[in-house]
C-alpha cells in the first residue's frame, strides 16, 4: 500500500527537489566570470528578457576592463543606423560602450524598477537618460507596457530598500497601480500607507529573490538573437576611419537623402511604407489635442531622479525632438510641447540635474530626424557629440537637492505655467 | 456591505502554480480521510465555498452576488418542477420551467449583442455550467429517472469546486452515486495515480504549450495577418493552426486538472478530451472533443428534438430528420457560444459539416465494395477532417472579424 503511494508521490516530489536544488546550487550572479563578447550582446539585444535580468545588467556594468554606461530609454535605441550611439562608440574606440535600457513603451517608471538591479553598480557612476515628451500623457505609462518589461526580482529588490519615505510610497502607490502581481500586493498596501514591513515579510521577500536571483542565473544564458554581430559591428565599416564632423556630417546627408524619397516628412522611407502611408489621411490633425503637460508621468520621473541622487550618479539628460513637419501635420500644438519641455527641464534643473543636451527645438533639422519622434543620421550625430564629451572629459560632481513637492498632484497635473 | 469581498485577493480557478499550492495544501486533509474510507463532509463544502468566494474575490465581486441569486433562481425552479412532477406531467409546466431555466444565461448572452459589448450584470464565471447541470436535472425529473434529492445534494452538485467554472457537465445522479460511495482503498489509490498523471499533463499543456501557442505565436502571426489585410492571406492560414492548437491545449488543460482535483476529491468526473485531432470525421470528433458537452447536447437537445420530429411526423424521411436536427442542434451550440455572427455560423458550419459527413457514411456503407479502405485512406481521413475543424476555429476564434471589420 505504502509502496503504491510512494509510486505516486515519490517522483513528484524527487522532481521538486532536483529542481529546486539545481537552481539554488548555481552561484548567483555576483562571482560571474566576464565575458566581453557576451556583454556586448546583452548590451545591445534590447530585449525584455535582457532588461529584467539583474545578472546580464550587472555583469556588464561591474565590468572592471571594459566600461559600460547605462544609457536609459525607449524606443530611440532600436534605432540602429550607421550613426547610432553604439556603432559610433564601437567605430571609434571610446572609452565607454553604451548598454542600451528600454524599448518601446518603457518609460520613467519601468527605468526606475530596472535601476533597482542595478543600484551598486550606478553608484558615483555616469549614464545618459533620454527623455521622450510623448511619454508624458495623462494616463501615464501603459500597464501593459509596464508588465512587458517588470518581474517580481525588480520589485523585491525594491522592496529590501524601503525605507517608507514618501518615494517609496509614491512608487508603491504605482506598481499598485500597474496591477502587477496579486502576490505583491500585500507589501506594496503596506508601503503605500506608510507602514513598516514586518520581519516575516522580509524574510519572505528574502528567500523569494533568492530563488528568483539564482534562477536568472541560471537562464539569463540563453538569449536569443546577437544584435551586437547583427546590427552593430557591420555598421562600423560604413563610417570614415578618423572621426571627422564634416566628412560624418555628409555622409549623414548621403543616407538620410537615399532613405527618405516617398514622403514629404523626412520620414525613413521603411517606417512610413510600414506604419503611416495606409493611414496618413486619418492621422491628418490627429494630435490636436495632445496634452503633455499633465501627466503621472512627471511624479515617475521624480523616482528616477531620487534614485540619481541616492545613487550619485552624473546623468546626461536628453530631451528627444519631434519631427517638425510631422507635428504641423498631426496639428500637434508645439507650444505645449515647448511648454512641457519648459515643465521636464525646470524639475531637473531645481534639483541639481543641469547636464541637458535638449534638442527639442531641432526637430526642424534636415536629415536630424528617422521618423516621426525618433533620432537618426545627423540627430544621432548630435546626440554622440554631446554624449562622448560628457563622458570622456573631466565633469564637476553634481550637487542634487532632491524635492518632494515634485510628487504632488498639484504639480503633476496642473498645466505649468514659465 | 461587500467590502470585505473586494478586499480579498482574487483566486482564479488553476490560474497560475500558486493555486495549486494552495489546492494541495488545503485538499491535504481530504486525502487522508479518503485514505482511510472517510468522505469529509462538511469540510470538503468549507473549501469548496472558500474556493469559490476567492474565485470572484476583488475586482469580479459583483458575479459573487449575480451567482448568489442565480443559485437562489436555480432552486426555486428545479425544485418546484420536482414536486410538481411527482403530482402531475403537463408539458407546457415542463417547457416553462426549462425556458426559465434558461432565461438567465439568455440574457447574459443577449445582452453583449444588443448593448453594443456590455456584459450584463447578472452574468459570472460559469454560469452556462451551471445551465447545463440543472436543464439536465429538469429533463431527467420529467422522464422520471429522477425523484428524490435533497437540497445539499443539489448544491453539492452545482457548486462542486472542481468543475464549477468551466466544466466537465457531470450529471446529477452519477455525481451523487460517487460521492455517498467512497471507492475504497485500492480504487482510491488508482484515481490517486491517475490524477497526479493528469495535472502534470495539463502543467504541459497549460502552462507550456498554450503558453507557446497562444501567447507566444498567436500574437506574432495575427499581427502578421493583419498587415497583410485583404480577405484571406498566408499569415492567416497560420492563425488559423496556432489560434487551434492553443484552444486545444489551454482547454485541455484545464479540464486535465478539473478531472484530476476531482478525483482526489473522490469523484470520478467523465473526461472532456480525446485525441481529438486523430478523429476520422466530424462525428467522430464530436465523441471526442468537449465530450461532457457535446454529450449534454447529443442527450438533451438532438435526441429531444428527433423525438418530437418523429411524433409528429415531421419529416417523412428519417436522415432528413436527423440532417435538420443536426443542424438546428449545432446552431444552437453556436449561439451558446455567444451571439456574433462568427459564433453562430461555427455552428451553422458543424451542423451542415454533420449533415455531409452522414451523407458520406451513408454512401460508404451502400458501396462498401467499390471503396477501397485501409492505412493510407485512414490517414486521409483524419488529415480532411483536422483541416476542417480547423477551419471551423478560425471561424470560432473571431479572428475574421477583426480582418475583415475591424482591420486599421
Amino acid at each position: 500500500m505504502f509502496k503504491k503511494l510512494g509510486l505516486i508521490f515519490g517522483p513528484v516530489i524527487l522532481a521538486f527537489v532536483l529542481v529546486f536544488s539545481i537552481i539554488m546550487l548555481v552561484p548567483e550572479s555576483s562571482h560571474v566570470k566576464q565575458n566581453f563578447n557576451e556583454e556586448q550582446r546583452a548590451a545591445n539585444a534590447l530585449t525584455p528578457t535582457v532588461f529584467k535580468s539583474q545578472k546580464l545588467k550587472q555583469q556588464a556594468l561591474s565590468d572592471a576592463k571594459h566600461r559600460f554606461v547605462p544609457f536609459f530609454g525607449s524606443s530611440e535605441w532600436n534605432r540602429m543606423d550607421s550613426f547610432h550611439p553604439s556603432v559610433m562608440a564601437e567605430a571609434y574606440n571610446r572609452p565607454y560602450r553604451p548598454f542600451l535600457l528600454g524599448q518601446r513603451g518603457a518609460q520613467s517608471l519601468t527605468q526606475y524598477f530596472g535601476m533597482q538591479q542595478i543600484t551598486s553598480q550606478m553608484r558615483d557612476k555616469q549614464a545618459v537618460f533620454v527623455i521622450s515628451p510623448q511619454w508624458f500623457i495623462k494616463p501615464g505609462e501603459n500597464s501593459d507596457a509596464f508588465k512587458y518589461y517588470f518581474n517580481q526580482a525588480q520589485a523585491l529588490t525594491w522592496l529590501q530598500k524601503d525605507k517608507s519615505t514618501t518615494a517609496d510610497r509614491y512608487a508603491a502607490k504605482r506598481l499598485l497601480e500597474m496591477n502587477v502581481s496579486s502576490s505583491l500586493n500585500k507589501y506594496l498596501e503596506k508601503v503605500a500607507a506608510g507602514k513598516k514591513l514586518s520581519s516575516t515579510d522580509l524574510t519572505k521577500i528574502a528567500l523569494k529573490l533568492r530563488f528568483l536571483n539564482h534562477e536568472d542565473t541560471l537562464f539569463a544564458n540563453l538569449q536569443i538573437g546577437n544584435n551586437y554581430k547583427k546590427n552593430i559591428l557591420p555598421k562600423t565599416q560604413n563610417l570614415p576611419e578618423i572621426y571627422n564632423e564634416n566628412r560624418l556630417n555628409k555622409l549623414a546627408d548621403c543616407y538620410a537623402k537615399k532613405n527618405t524619397t516617398n514622403n514629404k516628412f523626412g520620414i525613413q522611407n521603411t517606417f512610413y511604407k510600414k506604419r503611416i502611408s495606409a493611414q496618413v489621411g486619418e492621422i491628418k490633425g490627429s494630435q490636436k489635442n495632445v496634452n503633455y503637460l499633465q501627466s503621472p508621468e512627471y511624479g515617475d520621473l521624480q523616482l528616477v531622479l531620487q534614485q540619481f541622487a541616492q545613487t550619485h550618479t552624473n546623468v546626461l539628460f536628453v530631451i528627444q525632438p519631434i519631427n517638425e513637419k510631422w507635428a504641423k501635420y498631426t496639428g500637434l500644438n508645439t507650444h505645449m510641447y515647448q511648454q512641457a519641455v519648459g515643465k521636464i527641464k525646470h524639475q531637473l534643473t531645481s534639483q541639481g540635474f543641469t547636464n541637458i543636451a535638449d534638442f527639442s527645438t531641432d526637430g526642424n533639422k534636415k536629415h536630424f530626424m528617422q521618423d516621426t519622434i525618433h533620432l537618426g543620421w545627423r540627430g544621432w550625430l548630435a546626440f554622440d557629440k554631446k554624449v562622448d564629451k560628457f563622458l570622456t572629459t573631466k565633469q564637476p560632481t553634481p550637487v542634487y537637492n532632491i524635492r518632494n513637492k515634485y510628487y504632488t498632484e498639484s504639480w503633476m497635473m496642473n498645466p505649468y505655467e514659465d | 456591505m461587500m467590502d470585505w469581498l473586494k478586499a480579498l485577493p482574487n483566486l482564479q480557478p488553476y490560474g497560475d502554480p500558486q493555486y495549486f499550492v494552495y489546492l494541495v495544501v488545503l485538499l491535504m486533509p481530504i486525502v487522508i480521510a479518503m485514505f482511510f474510507g472517510k468522505r469529509l463532509k462538511w469540510y470538503e463544502s468549507i473549501i469548496s465555498l472558500i474556493f469559490i468566494v476567492l474565485m470572484f474575490a476583488g475586482t469580479h465581486w459583483q458575479q459573487f452576488i449575480a451567482l448568489c441569486a442565480y443559485i437562489i433562481w436555480q432552486i426555486i425552479i428545479v425544485f418546484s418542477y420536482a414536486a410538481y412532477r411527482k403530482k402531475a406531467d403537463n408539458k407546457w409546466i415542463f417547457y416553462g420551467a426549462v425556458f426559465l431555466d434558461i432565461l438567465p444565461l439568455a440574457i447574459v448572452k443577449l445582452t453583449p449583442a444588443l448593448t453594443m459589448g456590455k456584459s450584463s450584470i447578472i452574468g459570472f464565471l460559469g454560469i452556462s455550467y451551471l445551465m447545463f447541470r440543472s436543464v439536465g436535472m429538469l429533463m431527467e425529473t420529467r422522464d422520471g429517472v429522477l425523484k428524490e434529492f435533497t437540497f445539499n445534494q443539489f448544491l453539492r452538485f452545482m457548486l462542486f469546486m472542481p468543475t464549477i467554472s468551466s466544466g466537465p457537465i457531470d450529471r446529477f445522479r452519477r455525481f451523487t452515486a460517487d460521492y455517498e460511495q467512497v471507492p475504497d482503498r485500492t480504487r482510491y489509490l488508482n484515481m490517486l495515480e491517475k490524477a497526479v498523471y493528469y495535472l502534470f499533463l495539463g502543467f504541459l499543456y497549460k502552462f507550456i504549450l498554450s503558453y507557446i501557442f497562444g501567447s507566444l505565436l498567436l500574437p506574432n502571426v495575427e499581427h502578421m495577418a493583419l498587415a497583410r489585410g485583404g480577405l484571406i492571406n498566408l499569415p492567416t492560414i497560420g492563425v488559423m493552426y496556432v489560434y487551434g492548437f492553443d484552444l486545444f491545449f489551454d482547454f485541455a488543460g484545464y479540464s486535465l486538472f478539473a478531472v484530476a482535483i476531482s478525483y482526489i476529491m473522490g469523484i470520478e468526473t467523465p473526461m472532456n478530451f480525446n485525441k481529438p485531432f486523430l478523429a476520422k470525421n466530424l462525428k467522430d470528433f464530436w465523441n471526442r472533443w468537449h465530450m461532457s458537452l457535446s454529450f449534454w447536447f447529443r442527450d438533451f437537445v438532438f435526441m429531444r428534438l428527433v423525438m418530437v420530429f418523429m411524433r409528429h411526423k415531421i419529416f417523412k424521411n428519417r436522415n432528413v430528420t436527423s440532417g435538420v436536427v443536426y443542424v438546428l442542434n449545432m446552431t444552437i451550440m453556436g449561439f451558446w457560444h455567444g451571439v456574433t455572427w462568427y459564433y453562430v455560423s461555427y455552428g451553422i458550419f458543424h451542423g451542415l459539416g454533420m449533415v455531409i459527413n452522414d451523407w458520406w457514411l451513408r454512401y460508404k456503407r451502400r458501396h462498401k465494395e467499390q471503396l477501397p479502405k485501409n492505412k493510407f485512406t485512414e490517414m486521409l481521413a483524419i488529415f480532411i477532417t483536422f483541416n476542417v475543424v480547423m477551419l471551423s476555429f478560425l471561424l470560432f476564434s473571431g479572428f475574421l472579424d477583426k480582418l475583415w471589420f475591424h482591420n486599421y
